[in-house]
């Protein structure tokens, strides 16, 4: 009995939508459409707008006495690291510069640790780097605006609303002495596109 | 009677407190000495000793602090756009250094990708100010600009600069 009722309900539905067009049918469309009045439906696009914060300082401390035997083992540095996507789309963060003082070299394989100061040092999303056998991991002077320095295997891609935590690792080997500082200076630029 | 017999069973009872007494202080002094200034066999101790790991502590809330006086804040239109027969109404930069940016003030340079040349500069924007629908510095032709816009972050209080952070966008110049 409800599938009945059911079906005399959408007939009912039918005939009710049917009716309008019936009616239109009375009538003359090309008159209509002279009497009428147009209706100009103007759209205007929001404008896009990138809403991201991130850290443009991070410090940290290298303890190079320490045997690396993980890419965290030298570095202690704050676990509160963080860029956040506020934007209503994806964005994308990378560096395209990095700066260093203090005598610093960076490099990206562990034979060329053998230098005095020289040290393998990356800025990526938490759990991203996982040893010391990835070039590409490592961050050097040499990255620009064309050869950018990746945050996360998806091109540095936060999803909107969300947040990407950074870590800090690397290593260094020798030619310090105590109480030896030196910055490393990473441009953080984000986008909407790759 | 009965108080001659209390007399002489409280005596040695007494006695015996009294060494306990002089054997503590004497055991206390040696401590004393020995922690303060020499121990048994004569070594004299550093007055001056802190207790704890020399050079051990790393002070991490210090580098928490650093970090977070150094977020910067980028809110700017991605595709910002200008047309060419309407140069006076400018272009929809909405550069912003949002309210919650508090403690830090702002500056904003606009640099275009192929040439390197700067574009536009804004001046210095306090704390829930923005700026937009102003013109680029230099006459541009129709066209699209691929730009990074760097932010510059200074202290509100002492105007030191903080950091430095970019957002690409790609102004659209339209005839």
């Amino acid at each position: 009995m409800k599938k009945v009722i059911s079906l005399a309900l959408a007939m009912c539905m039918i005939l009710a939508m049917a009716v309008p067009a019936m009616a239109t049918n009375l009538t003359d469309p090309s008159a209509a459409s002279t009497t009428g009045a147009n209706t100009t439906l103007t759209g205007t696009i929001a404008a896009t707008k990138i809403n991201v914060t991130v850290p443009a300082t991070v410090a940290f401390t290298l303890d190079p006495t320490i045997t690396a035997s993980t890419v965290t083992d030298q570095i202690i540095a704050p676990s509160n690291i963080e860029i956040k996507n506020d934007s209503v789309v994806p964005v994308y963060a990378k560096v395209t510069a990095v700066a260093v003082t203090g005598g610093v070299t960076l490099v990206t394989d562990t034979a060329s640790l053998a230098t005095d100061k020289a040290a393998m040092l990356s800025f990526k999303e938490t759990g991203e780097v996982t040893d010391f056998t990835t070039a590409a991991d490592w961050m050097t002077t040499s990255v620009s605006t064309s050869a950018p320095y990746a945050l996360n295997a998806t091109d540095g891609r936060i999803e909107a609303g969300n947040t990407m935590t950074m870590q800090i690792c690397g290593q260094s080997q020798q030619g310090w002495q105590a109480g030896d500082t030196f910055t490393v200076t990473p441009t953080v630029v984000v986008s909407v596109t790759k | 009677m009965k108080h001659a017999k209390e007399e002489k069973r409280t005596k040695p009872v007494l006695l015996v407190l009294l060494l306990l007494l002089v054997a503590l202080v004497a055991g206390g002094g040696a401590a004393l000495a020995a922690h303060l200034g020499g121990g048994s066999g004569g070594l004299v101790y550093e007055d001056n000793a802190v207790i704890g790991s020399a050079g051990g502590d790393v002070d991490v809330a210090a580098m928490q602090e650093m970090v977070d006086r150094g977020m910067i804040t980028m809110s700017i239109n991605a595709t910002p756009m200008m047309s060419l027969s309407n140069r006076a109404a400018g272009v929809n930069w909405l550069i912003e250094n949002p309210e919650g940016q508090s403690t830090k003030l702002i500056r904003v340079e606009v640099i275009r990708e192929d040439t390197g040349d700067k574009i536009y500069e804004t001046g210095v924007l306090r704390p829930g100010t923005y700026v937009t629908d102003t013109q680029p510095d230099v006459e541009l032709a129709a066209g699209q600009y691929p730009c990074t816009a760097y932010f510059y972050s200074y202290d509100i209080e002492t105007e030191e600069f903080l950091g430095k952070a970019g957002a690409s966008i790609t102004l659209y110049v339209t005839e």
